[in-house]
């Protein structure tokens, strides 16, 4: 942060030097024999310690956008740098090592993997970080802070339980335990409350608050609940593959606070 | 660490697993079971082809009067390499058989059939310290001089033999028969008196022991050429009186040979025949016609075969049991590895199955690959848990088919008995194979050896999937669905 050059270098930011920092990222699927468009030219930053929510309409390109600031997938063309470190300079193994330990990922659809249960499934990211040997030094420390984000999203009693045993809430908020193992500085939300009734959505949505309050935790909301993005630090509006200017940054915040 | 507990929990949640589990078990069980066999089978086969071969043999190449004397070959022998250990002189001279046939007993045609056999002149002493001869007397009535019968017929200066256990049965000899005076001919399997197959080591025993005493007839001949020059045949009648029984292990050699005392076989070779009326016989006088050498450990034969042939190679062929033998001993050794080539396809098979599985595997695992993508898992930590998963097939395959193997081979006899009761059929019928028992010799390094092999098809079986799984991309994978 007190390196004088970086500071120069990001100034799209004048306060700080953004953790992640996406720029003119475009993106084309092929669909159907012709082009589509997903992402025209975003640029994009995510600050330490804030809620960043990217609210647009379903199929305007959120999901890829997070998908490719998460690093899951690449941009066609522009640069996504994480304190300054340019993605496309890191090779696989570099980007998946980052992806595991400073990357939690929540999906719309839990992603949880069948055979697993509950506490296994938090346990994953860390069974992935550990080479054998040093996982059998560090499984008693990492089963016990599973087993506490377990508790924090309420599930201990159901920490044997398979995914197929548990209610679509149960399940998010188990893979919102799991995007929390490895304490991750970003946690990247893909529609967290989209597939949950009101009461369930509201719960998902307090731990979450709460993650940020308590712990200061970075996150990355892509929704399409205007309530929620409402709530956020930062919204930004993602329109038609591009991030709409007209509703730019800390407009929601402001009026929020007022 | 991910890798093998993913891998493990896929191998624990799917059945179709077990399959190719089954598969790899079946196939290692079945080559372990054949290569046991086929080792036994050879061992076996070994020793009764060997019979009453010695380590290395040697046969003169000359005549009489350029081959040294015994004597001096011994010590010539020992002198040449210390690892030959004892030394013994034979001889050898067809000799006729001569028996009726049932069919001649009853209908009292007056004739005789001539079986062809080598009369084989040894110096007892010396044989026993040479040949396994020695352990594979079945009766008579002093083991040190197993060419004693009686005083009386020592004192007559009787002509005595030992005759081979197949020559028994073959001939299916009876005692001698005290009431006419007449040695009882019959030719087929030799029954108890109750009618029962010999086939039990000892009835045959038992029944070796009664013949001892019985005569036989031989008939010694030579072929010589009459006064106007044409081809003739001298032949003369030897009553022999049967001074014991052995079983060598080869069965057919010892079907066509009678062991005497090397002296009266020089004696068919020198004295027999009036030439006066023929020319004087071509065969030559010598007073060994093989010479049997053996060796203190059967490993150095080759050795000690090359340096005697470049001692002596010019009066004597030298050979090794096995040279004389070899191309039984290659036809079993092949006839292990077509075997064993053939029942490989079982483990190709059990490949082919891991192959199916795991491609299966991968394509309802997607999403999961994306999933384990996302969460930070490299593309070879992808590849190790489908690579992981076929491994385990292949090494829990390879260890229950060990079990079964192991059991198998075990129990051969009992699963044996099993397979003939519900057959109705003698898989391993003892009048061909002259083995009451499977035999089978159970070898860690060829146990091993498949086991590693069916593991490295398992591996090989499980690269393709992998290979495939791992090049899925994690964000196309998640959106499988």
């Amino acid at each position: 942060m007190s390196d004088p050059v970086t500071v120069v270098e990001s100034h799209a930011t004048p306060q700080a030097q953004p953790m992640l920092e996406g720029r003119g990222l475009t993106k084309t699927y092929r669909v159907g024999g012709h082009d589509l468009e997903v992402l025209r030219g975003v640029d994009i930053r995510v600050d330490e310690g804030e809620i960043l929510a990217i609210l647009g309409k379903s199929g305007c390109g959120k999901s890829t956008l997070l998908h490719v600031l998460g690093w899951l997938d690449q941009a066609d063309t522009g640069q996504i740098l994480f304190e300054g470190r340019d993605r496309s300079t890191l090779g696989a193994a570099e980007r998946a090592h980052l992806r595991n330990e400073v990357m939690g990922f929540v999906f719309q659809f839990y992603h949880l993997l069948p055979e697993l249960s509950a506490l296994e499934n938090v346990l994953m990211p860390a069974m992935i970080k550990h080479s054998p040997l040093a996982w059998f030094k560090a499984r008693r420390a990492e089963r016990e802070r599973a087993r506490e984000l377990l508790d924090i999203v309420g599930l201990t009693s159901r920490a044997g339980h398979k995914p197929r045993q548990l209610s679509g809430g149960e399940r998010q908020r188990v893979a919102i335990a799991r995007a929390l193992q490895n304490k991750p500085r970003f946690l990247f939300c893909d529609e967290p409350t989209g597939n949950l009734d009101g009461q369930t959505a509201e719960d998902v949505r307090n731990l979450l608050w709460g993650l940020n309050e308590e712990h200061g935790q970075t996150m990355v909301i892509v929704t399409h609940d205007a309530k929620l993005a409402a709530e956020a630090h930062r919204v930004v509006h993602l329109h038609e593959g591009r991030i709409d200017k007209g509703h730019d940054v800390d407009l929601v915040r402001e009026v929020e606070l007022d | 660490m991910y890798r093998l507990f993913l891998a493990l929990r896929y191998l624990r949640s799917r059945l179709v697993n077990l399959i190719s589990i089954g598969g790899v078990m079946a196939g290692v069980a079945v080559l372990i079971i054949v290569v046991c066999i086929m080792d036994g089978f050879q061992a076996r086969v070994r020793k009764h082809v060997r019979g009453s071969l010695s380590h290395i043999i040697l046969s003169p190449t000359s005549g009489p009067d350029r081959t040294p004397s015994f004597a001096d070959l011994e010590a010539d022998l020992k002198r040449r390499d210390p690892h030959v250990v004892a030394v013994a002189p034979q001889i050898r001279y067809p000799v006729f058989y001569e028996y009726k046939t049932q069919r001649q007993v009853a209908i009292d045609s007056g004739g005789f059939t001539w079986w062809q056999m080598e009369a084989v002149g040894i110096d007892w002493a010396a044989e026993a310290k040479v040949t396994e001869l020695k352990n594979g007397i079945l009766a008579c009535r002093d083991p040190d001089r197993p060419f004693f019968v009686t005083r009386e017929a020592e004192a007559r200066n009787k002509t005595t033999v030992l005759v081979s256990r197949t020559f028994i049965e073959k001939f299916a000899l009876t005692p001698y028969d005290a009431e006419t005076g007449e040695p009882v001919y019959m030719y087929g399997a030799m029954r108890t008196q109750e009618g029962a197959r010999l086939d039990n080591d000892e009835l045959v025993r038992a029944r070796a022991k009664t013949l001892i005493g019985s005569e036989i007839s031989l008939i010694v001949g030579q072929a010589s050429t009459d006064d106007a020059g044409n081809p003739a045949f001298n032949a003369s009648n030897i009553n022999a009186i049967i001074s014991g029984v052995y079983d060598s292990g080869d069965a057919m050699e010892d079907l066509k040979t009678v062991y005497l005392e090397i002296g009266r076989v020089r004696g068919m070779l020198a004295d027999r025949f009036d030439h006066t009326k023929t020319p004087p016989m071509v065969l030559p006088k010598h007073e060994y016609l093989q010479v049997n050498v053996r060796l203190d450990d059967f490993e150095h034969a080759d050795h000690v075969r090359d340096r005697l042939l470049a001692g002596i190679g010019d009066t004597f062929i030298v050979e090794t049991w096995e040279d004389q033998k070899a191309d039984f001993l290659q036809a079993v050794e092949q006839e292990k590895v077509m075997l064993v080539i053939v029942l490989s396809f079982i483990v190709m098979l059990g490949g082919f199955l891991i192959l199916a599985t795991l491609t299966l595997t991968v394509v309802e695992k997607t999403r999961d690959i994306g999933i384990v993508g996302a969460l930070g898992s490299s593309r070879t930590g992808v590849l190790s848990i489908f690579l992981f998963n076929g491994l385990m097939i292949g090494v829990f395959g390879s260890i229950l088919g060990l079990g079964l193997g192991y059991w198998f081979t075990e129990n051969v006899d009992a699963v044996h008995a099993f397979i003939k009761d519900v057959t109705g059929r003698d898989v391993f019928p003892p009048n061909i194979y002259h083995f009451r028992t499977i035999p089978t010799v159970w070898h860690w390094p060829s146990v091993f050896t498949i086991m590693g092999g069916s593991v490295l098809v398992a591996f090989f079986a499980g690269l393709l999937p992998a290979t495939r799984a791992a090049r899925l991309d994690p964000i196309k994978a998640l959106r499988y669905e």
